[in-house]
């Protein structure tokens, strides 16, 4: 393409340009626009925060699970501490009745 | 916002529907139309109205807001089902069907060709294309003027010859 060949494509351009506003009209009612505006939620805005909203549901969910989890192993740890000193607990006392079942049954042998 | 600064928003959006249309008409994907975006760039303008300082003119700030609103629809709305809410206030009555088919060809290159470019590329020609001067585009992107006259070199070359192809 010759220079003139590209500056006459290159006008063409601007013409479909400037021509591309003129496929009808826009009629703004000034009068009520801005009272409109003010009461119009605009959508990307909303758009904006309904993904916030997910996002931070989703952050709530994740921060739920791990409290739990870790209230869940704070339980656990608690309970086998309370077991193991139960049976240690039963395990005593067992021990004490065996004995004295046995002082008690030498006692009557004598 | 005040009395005053209503009368200048309403004749702000009034001097610059077209080009605002003309942005937004070429950054629209299906199914976001033309409309949504011009509406939204309408809600934006009315938003930073309060807060413009006057550090540019009326004119690169509009273009700016556009850009941007348009540069971040891509991605933004969920495509999924969408449906948005129009403003009553704005009115459009756009032909269904183009007038001249020979211009509705050469418009959706244009449009296929510009969607091609990265998006500062993008920017750059469509403000060129509004004949905005390199002083104002570099206000607006952030780029020196130098480097938008080297990009602009290269972008008109890719703009040519995708859009010779397409029609040919």
């Amino acid at each position: 393409m010759t220079s003139k060949e590209q500056q006459n494509a290159w006008n063409d351009i601007k013409d479909s340009w400037n021509l591309s506003s003129e496929i009808g009209e826009i009629n703004i009612l000034m009068n009520n626009l801005a009272e409109e505006l003010k009461q119009w939620a605009s959508p990307f805005e909303q758009d904006g925060m309904k993904r916030d909203l997910i996002l931070i549901k989703g952050s709530i969910t994740q921060f739920e699970k791990e409290a739990i989890n870790r209230d869940i192993a704070m339980i656990e740890k608690s309970i086998n501490k309370y077991e193991k000193g139960f049976a240690k607990s039963v395990s005593k006392f067992i021990i004490r009745v065996i004995k004295k079942i046995i002082s008690v049954v030498k006692v009557k042998k004598d | 916002m005040s009395n005053q600064q209503h009368q200048s928003f309403e004749q702000i959006i009034e001097v610059n529907k077209s080009k605002i249309f003309r942005i937004c008409r070429i950054y629209a994907v299906n199914p976001i139309e033309p409309e949504d975006l011009f509406q939204e760039v309408v809600y934006q303008i009315w938003k930073s109205y309060k807060s413009f300082k006057g550090n540019s003119s009326i004119n690169t700030w509009v273009y700016k807001i556009a850009l941007n609103v348009c540069i971040r629809s891509k991605g933004k709305l969920s495509k999924k089902n969408y449906k948005t809410a129009r403003l009553d206030s704005i009115q459009f009555a756009l032909e269904d069907k183009p007038k001249d088919n020979s211009e509705a060809i050469k418009y959706k290159a244009l449009k296929s060709c510009i969607s091609l470019l990265k998006d500062i590329d993008r920017s750059i020609v469509i403000l060129t294309l509004e004949d905005l001067s390199y002083k104002e585009i570099s206000t607006i992107t952030g780029l020196s003027e130098n480097h938008i006259a080297v990009k602009m070199k290269r972008i008109r070359k890719i703009l040519l010859d995708c859009i010779t192809s397409k029609i040919k």
